[in-house]
Order: C-alpha cells, then structure tokens, then sequence
C-alpha cells in the first residue's frame, strides 16, 4: 500500500477514538451516553444561558437576591444548571469593584452556565498572570479600568464555580428581559469586558 | 442531524472558538461528564487528574491552543481510566491497531469508487 494513500488522524483523535470504543466494549459507557452529554453542550447550554440568567437579575430584585445568595438554587428556578456545578457564586459588579474570574491550576469554569471556555481563558498566559497584574491583563484585553476602580480576582480552584453579574448598561431603561438578554456578552460575564452604553434604533 | 456531522460543521465554519475545537475533544468532554455522572470518578478526581496534566505540560512550555489544552484532558483522562483499572496500555494499542486498520479499508474503498458516504466536509456552507 502505498503512502500517499494513508488515512491521516492526530494521535489525539485515534486514542480518543480507541478509548471510547474500549469503554463500549467492556460495558462502562455506551456511546449514546456520550454522545447526549455532547449534542446537550452543542445545542441548549452556552453563554445565551447565563446571559438569560443575568437579564432576569436586572429586572427583577428578589431574584438578584436569591442570585447572590445561592446561586445555583436560583439558577434552577429558571431550569438552569447540572451536575457538574456544585457551588455557583455571583459577583456583583459596581460602580467601585470589578469582579473577574480565573482558574490558575487548570479552567475550571461554570460549564452549565456559560458553557465551554473560550481559548484564552485555558491559556498559561491568562491563568499565570491574571492574579498578578489584572489592570495590565484586562487593559491588554481591552478594558481599560481606573485607578479607583478596585479589581478582585476570583481563583476557581475549588468545587466553586464564579458568574460575574456585570452593571445593567445606561440607555436600557424600556428593553424586555429578552432585550436585555441579547445585550449580555460571555466575557462580560467571566469580567473581561464591559457592556457598552446601548443606543437604540433610530436615536 | 447527527451530532458528529454538527460539530464537523461547526469546526469547518470557523466557529471552533464557541464550542469544540475537534470532534475528539468534544468526545473526551463527553464522556468524562459521563463517566462522572455514573460515578465511575468524580469530577472532583478528575480535575485534580487534569491540574497535573497541565502542570506536566508547562513544564515544557506554555498552553496556548486548545488542541494542547485538549491533550492535557486525553492524559488527565488516560491516566484516571487506568488508576481504575478499566482500561490498559496493550489494550488501547490494539485497539488503536484495529481503528487504523478499519479507517484504511474504508478510505481504500472510498478511492477505489466503489462506496460514496456522504461526508459533512465536503459541505461546510451548509451551517449559515
């Protein structure tokens, strides 16, 4: 057999591949257990989740509350959350503290809530330097915070997953939840960016 | 649509960075949730698997792509599945033998126009 006409796979995929096909055959994981938790995390969980949750914070009081409090128990009331979260931490954003998360050891990250993490955030340059110069770090990523703005750095090494509650935008007095929800971006929500001021239609 | 044809598609687009970046992560994803849902380890287990991982690699240098980051994940995995005696090197070896043996037939076939499987590649525009 010729080379030119060898099937190509990294050395990741075949093993992968080789491990799963094993767990099926000795009868610990079938495949269609797999492949549920991968169509779920494909198709109904990612950062629209956390940003319904965050709308629903801005608009109705109580539930902030709750939010901050036990985060998870209020995810819930919204059918939001899984197994592989124990313990959900809200961090509320104000005018004088910004809240970002991280993950020094590894990248740990709200999975049901915001679903996989971006690139960067499993970084070695992101986890190593984030606790030691957040201004720098944040500025680097385009948000330019003041002096007198306090920054807390959340580690997520431990069984606590974090969701930073950015600040309600100015200009988003009359938006629904809905409209709200759809202004609410991911790395708002792990602390790296802010919401911009919205600017309706036609103003 | 089939879950693979989806994640092939979404890795085609350009839009790796929102989910998976290779259908082989996404499987290693999978089943460590799973395997943790049916308490075969604990997340908790795994995690502390995958910070050595990591802490092995950047020995060597620095993580900056998910394909490294993934890899991290598949030795993390690995190593748990042996801990627990479910799986072996030897066995994983032939099994990888057979997959490789198995991907050259169809590929064979393919090219010789005997068999034409329809192949998500081939239309990566369909996701827009």
């Amino acid at each position: 057999m010729s080379h030119d006409h060898k099937v190509e796979k990294t050395w990741q995929a075949l093993r992968t591949e080789a491990i799963e096909s094993l767990l099926n055959e000795i009868g610990v994981l079938d495949s269609s257990e797999v492949d549920k938790v991968v169509y779920h995390y494909e198709e109904n969980v990612g950062p629209r989740t956390g940003a319904k949750v965050v709308a629903k914070a801005w608009v109705d009081d109580s539930f902030r509350e709750r939010l901050i409090a036990n985060g998870l128990a209020a995810c819930a009331e919204l059918g939001i959350g899984g197994p592989e979260t124990e313990a959900l931490h809200v961090l509320e954003n104000t005018a004088g503290v910004h809240n970002v998360v991280v993950c020094t050891l590894c990248s740990c990250y709200p999975w049901p809530i915001l679903g996989l993490p971006p690139v960067w955030y499993k970084s070695s340059a992101y986890r190593s330097r984030l606790v030691r110069e957040p201004r720098k770090v944040l500025q680097e990523m385009g948000l330019t915070l003041g002096d007198d703005i306090e920054i807390r750095v959340w580690d997520s090494v431990s069984e606590i997953r974090y969701l930073v509650l950015p600040e309600r935008p100015t200009g988003t007095d009359y938006l629904s939840e809905t409209e709200l929800a759809a202004l609410v971006s991911r790395d708002a929500m792990i602390g790296v960016a802010h919401l911009p001021p919205h600017v309706s239609e036609g103003a | 649509m089939q879950p693979h044809e989806l994640l092939d598609q979404v890795e085609q687009a350009g839009l790796a960075n929102l989910s998976f970046a290779s259908p082989w992560a996404a499987r290693l994803f999978g089943m460590t949730l799973a395997a943790a849902q049916k308490k075969i380890f604990s997340l908790q287990d795994f995690q502390q698997a995958l910070i050595e991982s990591i802490k092995d690699h950047e020995q060597d240098g620095c993580i900056d792509s998910d394909e490294q980051y993934y890899t991290c994940w598949l030795e993390a995995l690995q190593y748990l599945l042996e801990e627990h005696q479910l799986i072996d090197h030897q066995q994983l070896s032939a099994v990888e033998t057979q997959i490789m043996a198995a991907a050259q037939e169809r590929h064979d076939h393919q090219r010789s126009g005997h068999y034409h499987a329809h192949h998500p590649h081939e239309d990566p525009e369909r996701l827009t």
